[in-house]
């Protein structure tokens, strides 16, 4: 049997998708199992021995094209080129777990080229009339609930696990080399983006907060075009006498990714944003502190040891690097927290409050388009509507699927269909607008335009049929939220 | 080729009217092996343009 995954996303989801690979590879022991990433971040398969890695060089196709002489022929060629690394190999499986555009082309692509007719694809991919197709439910859900200003809590590493159709356990996550903690602190100082992260300014002051407060040794830690912001940070720290700088160590821009593995593993915690450490860090068991922004969900992407903390901050300036400090230090003396942030617990959500007490940001622990997709999708129980304006946004959502629904109904050919697009097409807009007016029913709205999605290129009636059980079902939804029917269904089991 | 996104805007130019002469021949043509490869290229493209190539953002719809 041969597996291919395909990982076309940066460093933070490739270590994100490794315990999924470990999963893949106890459950088809016999299995092969082949890798595809991206060139530029080929580094973060490294430590995958069970795997064969295939890497895919995205420069050398777009060159050509990218050059003045814009030469299209010769970057698709180099595609092909790129894509001859499976040549030989037949897939049973192609499991796409990059949620992009351009993977779900290549995935449609390669299952073409190098699978059969009874190859089964997970993930995105293309349907036979080039239009997106998500053939499984965790896909469709990844499509309809998942990523930034969405309501997802579901975190990305089980649900790449879900598309995969493996089933994760704690050892699956574990890729330590059994290496001494030492006593230090290591800090990532930065982040993909900017906006991710504290500024140099901030991370000098938190350092030199920890040097004051514990005993432990700070490693700062970052990539290559990072250093010049680290070598400001050290040198700053060194015009205070009464700091001892021995204790801070910079390997910024000095280490590759194997060592940068070991130096968490050695760590009794990692401080900083949400970004590939972090994720190094959920596989060698090192607790973190995060600090979080609205630049990111961390519902879904934070750290996976337990007992990390998520510091979550609207604004990254205006952070209290006092406070930061205090988390620090209780983390390390393994205290029990009962602060304002998150603690990693683990199940779905992967996070819980770490304050009883009500708080002003409690919407973050307690959000009814949350509790929506939980109702939806895991068959829990739909949540009170207390909102007045929410009610009615359900009302008017019902109104408008029942007058879909009758039109619907009354296609009897696609001539007629193609009359009554018009007004189709207004029913849908006007769905929007509702959903953009009150945004907390925006859950069921996105899990409606997953289903219209899914339905794959065949004929008219089928079509019909399919679209109208949609909206049928979005009906029943609708009512079970507003406690008119009792017949739950879970919609995608 | 330099690994890193354009950032000269004469090139910037030259990438969007190709997009669109791409977008043309899809047009075109029937969706099969050669226009998926096109449409791999076009996406990377695009990819480009954006300084885009992170999960999460979701596909273009039907």
């Amino acid at each position: 049997m041969k597996i291919l995954v395909i990982q076309l996303a940066r460093l933070g989801d490739i270590f994100m998708t490794w315990p999924v690979l470990k999963a893949l590879s106890e459950k088809y022991p016999n299995a092969e199992i082949h890798f595809l990433t991206r060139d530029k971040f080929k580094e973060a398969a490294y430590g995958l021995k069970f795997i064969k890695h295939h890497i895919l060089n995205t420069s050398s196709i777009l060159g050509p094209v990218i050059d003045l002489k814009m030469n299209v022929d010769k970057s698709l060629a180099a595609l092909d080129e790129n894509l001859e690394t499976f040549k030989g190999h037949k897939f049973d499986q192609i499991i796409n777990l990059s949620f992009s555009p351009v993977s779900s082309y290549f995935t449609w692509y390669i299952q073409q080229c190098y699978g059969t007719e009874n190859t089964v694809v997970r993930g995105y991919t293309r349907h036979t009339d080039g239009f997106l197709n998500l053939p499984d439910d965790s896909s469709a859900f990844f499509y309809s609930q998942v990523g930034i200003q969405r309501d997802n809590r579901i975190h990305v590493t089980d649900l790449f696990a879900e598309v995969a159709d493996a089933v994760l356990t704690e050892e699956h996550f574990n890729f330590r080399k059994s290496l001494p903690v030492k006593q230090q602190v290591t800090i990532h100082i930065a982040a993909s983006q900017k906006e991710k992260t504290l500024s140099a300014d901030q991370w000098q002051n938190l350092i030199k907060k920890l040097l004051q407060q514990t005993s432990f040794d700070i490693v700062l830690v970052g990539s290559a075009g990072e250093s010049e912001i680290a070598r400001g940070i050290v040198s700053q720290l060194g015009q205070d006498p009464n700091l001892v700088l021995n204790r801070v160590f910079n390997l910024v821009g000095s280490n590759n990714l194997a060592q940068l593995k070991d130096v968490i593993e050695e760590s009794r915690l990692l401080i900083g944003a949400d970004s590939s450490p972090m994720h190094i860090a959920s596989l060698v068991n090192t607790k973190c502190l995060n600090v979080s922004s609205d630049y990111v969900n961390f519902w879904e992407t934070g750290p996976r040891a337990m007992g990390s903390f998520i510091f979550k901050t609207s604004s990254l300036t205006e952070v209290n690097i006092q406070k930061l400090a205090q988390l620090a230090v209780a983390l390390l003396g393994n205290e029990i927290l009962e602060e304002q942030g998150f603690l990693a617990v683990g199940g779905v959500p992967y996070y819980k409050s770490a304050t009883t007490v009500t708080i002003a940001e409690s919407k973050d622990e307690q959000n009814i388009r949350w509790e929506s997709i939980r109702a939806i999708y895991l068959s829990a129980e739909f949540p009170k509507v207390e909102d007045n304006l929410m009610g009615e946004a359900f009302i008017r959502l019902l109104e408008c699927n029942e007058v879909i629904l009758e039109q619907l109904k009354g296609i009897t050919s696609k001539e007629q269909a193609k009359n009554l697009s018009d007004v189709l097409n207004q029913g849908d807009h006007i769905l929007a607008t509702i959903a953009k007016l009150v945004p907390d029913v925006i859950p069921y709205l996105n899990w409606l335009e997953a289903e219209k999605i899914r339905i794959p290129p065949v004929q008219f009636e089928e079509v019909l049929e399919k679209t109208t059980r949609a909206h049928q079902t979005f009906e029943n939804l609708i009512l079970l939220q507003l406690g008119v029917s009792d017949e739950h269904t879970q919609v995608n089991p | 080729m330099k690994d890193t996104l354009p950032t000269d805007q004469h090139l910037k130019q030259v990438l969007t009217s190709l997009e669109k002469s791409l977008e043309k021949a899809l047009v075109a043509t029937e969706f099969n092996r050669e226009s998926c490869k096109m449409k791999i290229l076009f996406e990377l493209l695009k990819e480009q343009v954006k300084h885009e190539d992170t999960s999460h953002t979701a596909g273009p719809i039907r």
